[in-house]
């Protein structure tokens, strides 16, 4: 009895971090705790037919039945997998209590039999992503560069297909001089994992000449043992070993395989076995490729900080040892400055890329968001989504949740009718919003589409003169409306809801957005619907900017906010006793950055840079433009942080330091 | 730094197809209606690549690739060769182990901008 007691004790333990991995799993996909809940499920299926509690048995084993093919990647997880789990734990609970709660048990048996059975047709849509092993043998024709073929840029880009080993042959001369002469006389032999195809990767050596090139695919690794393999080069056992082994390293599947005679043997049975078998047969090797595929480690975003912080760091020191180089260059270190630098910017690359991951991330809480937000409101809606793997910066994400969630409750709440206005109106009765995203030069765009009613510009506008914010007369254009909108203090919810309304408007989703550097547009049509069109910079670290002089000292302005700049005499400007400029016929404040930093003397002629940041513009005066910029933005330390017109600081070429500066700041 | 591409071709249509494409992906691009024409821009300047029809007046593609590939500053240039030209051995032996790729014509324009970018790479 001792035992049960003991039993039931740890069962429960074990149910507690089980709902804990649920729950960080509902947050965002992570294979970690995929495993976790797997190996929980099997802990307490394992004991539990030991004390005779069948139906905690029963229960258990059907969902570890089911996290083990999400840890596998056969099926995708969601929202109602979890819900179902959690509920399913709560049972658990009770099973393990002895309360009677069998009925409960079989429902949700039932409800992974219908899980799984709708999987089986996912299984085919998804494709799975499996690792590809090729071996790519080049020969380069020594005068290659001759023809005008960058051969550092072809092997650059089967780096990129995906992971490789390089071998060089015949290095007589090193091949670091023999890239720098530009005469090549090596060969090269790569073994390549990648998930691209075999006419994807043939597609790099494009230029080259058929006797130059040959790619192989890996399907065994006898390979490199046979006969086809020493036509091309002939190999002692150990080299034929050493390259197995690699291969088995790089490419996961062929080490899942046993031994490689007895590969060639299944292989000859396979022939021979059923069509229902090789099926099964099949999704057994998509298993094994999934769950040895890539794998994850977790990092702490701290780490992450850090190492973009040292490449930075690299990033900036590179320029400096450039700049202290100046003209008088000889040309090995040109050369050797050369690799440092696109080095640096790859790993500078990488480094940005490891933060970046897919808005896929944001799916599950949008969805649930939105099936809450309808059921509350009584709206029928269909949520497409387009481009989820489109990458942002992690922190980004992280800061776009609440605004997009906001404008989503806004959608389903003002936007989208009651399903049977939407009948009267002839449109379906589910309403639609979609979401896509998409990368678009530096820039990631996020668009939130809904057919409802659109935005009601006489509403906006008696509203806006009800809470003092326009004048009754006045004539207004959709363009200022819409501004108004987003305006503070501002909610067009007929009555306060729980869904919108809540004081929380418009304005509080556009400073969010242009906190992280972003924007926000909208564009509507009574009565079909609206469109709000955020634009995202990628990552918020790196930033363009252009670098002034003022009276010897460099500021950095985001080239973003820059609108246009022109040359004025001083005279001119300081004319009149107003500190304002005529731009486009519109008569703009501006500040003299001499004058603002105390200094009264001033340079014959100036160059006026007009800013636009949301559409607020202004003109900052500085002596004049030093150049364009791309630099690494480091935030202000504590003792600087109440300094507003600046937003950060970057280190230039030469080592010295630059302020970014917030101009909007300037004027307040 | 866009890149920038010098396109030799004397039939004016095809070369405003390929200049417009070029220029939608955001080259930097110098037209030249024969081979004459299409040397003076190699003056030095920073080029490319360089995309040429084989038959033209005044000089043909072979002359001018030859010609640009003297130019110290330009021997390792890309250089990609328009052809309607069906038997190729003769442009071959003209050219050969001095240029990038042939391009035939007509080409579809998607494949081109393909072919043009791993030029550049």
């Amino acid at each position: 009895m001792d035992f049960q007691q003991e039993y039931i004790e740890e069962a429960k333990q074990v149910l507690k971090s089980l709902e804990h991995s649920l729950l960080e799993l509902e947050k965002s996909p992570d294979p970690d705790q995929v495993n976790n809940v797997y190996r929980y499920l099997h802990t307490i299926k394992g004991s539990a037919g030991m004390f005779g509690y069948d139906h905690v048995e029963r229960l258990s084993h059907e969902l570890e039945d089911l996290f083990s093919d999400v840890r596998d990647g056969i099926r995708q997880q969601d929202d109602f997998m979890l819900d179902l789990t959690l509920h399913a734990v709560d049972i658990l609970r009770d099973l393990l209590d002895g309360k009677d709660v069998v009925r409960e048990s079989e429902k949700i048996i039932e409800s992974i039999a219908t899980i799984k059975g709708t999987a089986a047709s996912g299984k085919g849509g998804r494709g799975a992503e499996v690792v590809n092993g090729y071996v790519v043998i080049l020969r380069p024709d020594e005068n290659i560069y001759k023809r005008g073929i960058n051969f550092q840029g072809v092997l650059d880009d089967i780096q990129e297909l995906g992971v490789c080993e390089f071998m060089i042959h015949n290095e007589t001369v090193p091949f670091e001089r023999q890239l720098s002469e530009k005469r090549i006389t090596s060969w090269f032999e790569i073994i390549l994992a990648s998930t691209k195809s075999l006419d994807e990767v043939k597609e790099v050596f494009l230029f080259m000449k058929e006797a130059e090139y040959v790619v192989l695919a890996i399907t065994s690794i006898d390979l490199f043992s046979s006969a086809e393999y020493k036509a091309f080069i002939a190999l002692s056992p150990e080299m034929i070993d050493a390259r197995e082994r690699m291969a088995r390293q790089l490419i996961p599947t062929l080490s899942a395989l046993a031994e490689p005679s007895v590969v060639r043997d299944d292989a000859k049975t396979d022939d021979a076995v059923s069509v229902d078998d090789a099926d099964e047969e099949e999704q057994q090797t998509t298993t094994i490729k999934k769950s040895k595929r890539g794998g994850h480690v977790s990092v702490s975003t701290q780490k992450l900080d850090q190492l973009i912080n040292i490449v930075s760091e690299l990033v900036i020191f590179r320029s400096e040892i450039q700049h202290l180089m100046g003209n008088n260059q000889r040309p090995e270190i040109a050369e050797a400055i050369e690799k440092l630098e696109s080095l640096t910017l790859k790993l500078r690359d990488s480094a940005f890329n490891i933060r970046l991951v897919p808005l896929n991330i944001l799916n599950v809480k949008l969805q649930r968001l939105i099936r809450s937000v309808s059921k509350d409101l009584g709206k029928e809606i269909e949520f497409i989504t387009e481009g989820l793997d489109t990458e942002l910066d992690r922190s980004m994400i992280n800061a776009l949740e609440a605004p997009l969630m906001h404008i989503i409750r806004n959608a389903i709440d003002h936007g989208i009718e009651k399903p049977e206005e939407r009948e009267r109106r002839n449109k379906p009765r589910k309403g639609l919003l979609k979401f896509y995203s998409y990368n678009s030069g530096d820039h990631v765009f996020i668009q939130l589409q809904d057919d409802g009613n659109g935005i009601d510009f006489d509403k906006i506008k008696a509203k806006g003169i009800e809470k003092g914010l326009l004048n009754k007369g006045q004539q207004y254009s959709e363009k200022e409306l819409l501004n108004v909108m987003m305006s503070p203090g501002f909610s067009t919810a007929d009555k306060v809801t729980t869904v919108s309304g809540r004081g929380v408007g418009m304005d509080v989703v556009k400073k969010e957005i242009a906190a992280i550097r972003g924007d926000i547009e909208v564009s509507t049509e009574k009565g079909l619907g609206s469109i709000f069109t955020l634009r995202l910079p990628l990552t918020l670290t790196v930033l363009d900017t252009l670098v002034v002089n003022v009276n010897e000292s460099k500021y950095l302005i985001p080239i973003s906010e820059v609108e246009f700049c022109y040359q004025e005499t001083y005279t001119k400007l300081f004319a009149k006793k107003s500190r304002q400029v005529n731009y486009e016929g519109q008569l703009l404040p501006f500040v003299s950055l001499r004058e603002y930093f105390g200094d009264d003397s001033y340079p014959a002629e100036g160059t006026v840079i007009i800013i636009n940041k949301n559409d607020t513009r202004m003109a900052v005066v500085v002596d004049n433009i030093v150049g364009k910029l791309q630099t690494v933005y480091k935030p202000l330390n504590n003792i600087l942080q109440d300094v507003n017109c600046f937003s950060g600081a970057s280190i230039l070429g030469d080592g010295s330091m630059a302020l970014i500066l917030n101009a909007l700041k300037l004027n307040q | 730094m866009s890149k920038s591409i010098v396109v030799a071709e004397d039939f004016n249509v095809s070369r405003k197809i390929i200049v417009s494409t070029l220029a939608k992906e955001g080259y930097v691009v110098m037209e030249a209606s024969d081979g004459a024409e299409a040397v003076n821009l190699f003056d030095g300047r920073t080029i490319d690549l360089l995309i040429t029809d084989f038959n033209m007046p005044n000089m043909n593609g072979a002359e001018l690739i030859q010609k640009v590939r003297a130019i110290d500053s330009y021997s390792y240039l890309p250089i990609l060769l328009l052809t309607t030209e069906v038997r190729q051995e003769k442009i071959q032996q003209a050219i050969d182990g001095n240029i990038t790729a042939i391009v035939k014509k007509p080409f579809d324009t998607t494949e081109f901008v393909k072919i043009v970018k791993k030029a550049l790479r």
